[in-house]
């Protein structure tokens, strides 16, 4: 069975592209453009991980964390933050929020950033 | 020469008429005279005159002014002092002399909030446009990267070429943000390093292999010495350490001839690790040479030679070698080279 991904990103141009390159690597995807929409989202898909953005409109990514840490089901899925925010503050926040990883969009690959996911679903499955 | 002599209420009325405080004690310590603006940045009245200097105690604002003199009352050069959250000042503390004799002691206070305030928006304006560039620096480098995987159909030899030359350029462009942002850390004195111990040679490797086919496409003769001894981990920050030696290889690269000499020598001393880069470049000109650290700062020679550069890699250099504990300088020769040193402790 594919493996479930849930893409919460405002920028078009982003999701697309995660879309596309994690689809053609065998995942499942579903995109979210605000934090409210990918809590909807996860309830009705059920991801096996999340990609985050942090800078939404409306709720935040860290909102976002915060709410589904309280979802019993939901709070054992596993987040990736994936944001341009990235000074030592942010990502201790994200961190201590329950997210697995902080990782800075513009600093990485689209491949870099599934060799994460894959890496991550596979310690979950462990 | 025509000469006059002033009353003490003409002196009062001028001095009242500026916006910098002056307070003025005898030898003593008993305050004198105090002006009209050092009364308002202080909240306090002219009542003070008359006092003991230790009266400032009983001031919330003038109690911070008496922290930073102390009771001695410090022999001070406009050093700063924050009395609230929007209030800065610069104090002077200085002791006049009549002859041989000390006449009186003079407080100046000069209020800098305006000008902390500007700097505090520019630094702030750095960062804001720093976090915005990633965004479509990311949008760029995912679908250059999408484009050259050939996942949008097939590319020629000559569109790969200019595809993997703009990813360069974009993975250029994302270290300079990064430097922005740092050094708009480093302005807020927001730079916190995450210290673990490491292997400074895998770190110097690393930043080596960045710049191995810029030297060799400027035929630089490139130099490695290590000291007998293996050397030992240190507790560092990798990351930091890491920009502090690209901006240094950097520099030794981009301003030296073609066909010039990069050196890099690592000392094992008693309770340090040196580290020397020496390049056969443009030189520091003599006049600039107290510059070189400044943020933004580019010397008149590499921005000629260079016109682009953003001035932050010495910058932020010194900031991170200090946060280690470390020293960091220079020798240089304009027209000859210069060598860079630092210095980091072995903790």
């Amino acid at each position: 069975m594919k493996k479930k991904i849930l893409i919460v990103e405002d920028e078009p141009i982003l999701s697309d592209l995660l879309f596309q390159f994690l689809n053609e690597e065998g995942f499942e995807v579903k995109m979210a453009q605000t934090a409210e929409e990918g809590i909807k989202r996860a309830k009705e898909f059920f991801p096996d991980l999340i990609l985050l953005d942090i800078l939404l409109p409306g709720k935040s990514g860290y909102e976002f964390l915060l709410e589904i840490k309280k979802d019993e089901k939901l709070s054992l899925v596993p987040v990736i933050v994936l944001s341009n925010l990235g000074q030592e503050e942010e990502i201790q926040k994200s961190l201590s929020l329950g997210a697995k990883e902080h990782l800075i969009k513009a600093n990485l690959t689209l491949e870099e950033i599934v060799k994460k996911v894959k890496e991550i679903i596979g310690q979950e499955k462990s | 020469m025509f000469q006059f002599k002033l009353q003490n209420e003409d002196f009062e009325l001028i001095l009242d008429s500026i916006s910098d405080g002056v307070l003025i004690l005898d030898n003593s310590k008993k305050i004198i005279f105090v002006n009209k603006g050092f009364c308002e940045i202080f909240s306090l009245d002219k009542e003070i005159i008359g006092q003991k200097f230790e009266k400032l105690l009983d001031f919330e604002q003038a109690k911070k002014l008496f922290f930073l003199l102390g009771s001695e009352l410090k022999e001070t050069e406009r050093k700063e002092l924050q009395v609230k959250d929007d209030l800065f000042l610069e104090v002077s503390c200085k002791t006049i002399k009549k002859g041989e004799e000390p006449l009186a002691i003079l407080i100046l206070v000069h209020d800098i909030s305006k000008a902390k305030m500007v700097d505090r928006l520019k630094t702030q304006f750095v960062s804001v446009s720093a976090h915005q560039l990633r965004t479509p620096l990311s949008g760029m480098k995912w679908s250059i990267e999408y484009l050259l995987k050939g996942k949008a159909g097939s590319i020629s030899t000559k569109q790969q070429q200019l595809l993997e030359k703009v990813f360069q350029l974009i993975n250029e462009m994302t270290i300079i943000v990064h430097q922005l942002l740092q050094v708009a850390r480093a302005e807020e004195g927001k730079i916190s390093l995450n210290l673990k111990k490491s292997d400074l040679l895998e770190i110097l490797y690393s930043a080596i292999s960045l710049y191995e086919a810029e030297m060799k496409r400027k035929k630089i003769k490139f130099q490695i010495q290590l000291p007998k001894e293996k050397l030992p981990k240190i507790r560092l920050d990798p990351e930091y350490m890491g920009l502090v030696f690209q901006a240094l290889l950097d520099n030794a690269i981009k301003y030296n001839r073609e066909g010039g000499e990069v050196e890099i020598a690592l000392f094992l001393e008693k309770k340090e690790i040196k580290v020397a880069i020496r390049d056969t470049g443009i030189g520091i000109p003599e006049k600039e040479k107290p510059l070189i650290f400044s943020r933004f700062y580019r010397a008149t020679n590499a921005q000629k030679m260079v016109p682009s550069g953003s001035g932050t890699g010495l910058f932020l250099s010194k900031v991170i070698i200090e946060g280690h504990q470390g020293k960091i300088w220079f020798e240089s020769e304009e027209g000859k080279g210069t060598t860079f040193y630092f210095t980091l402790p072995i903790l």
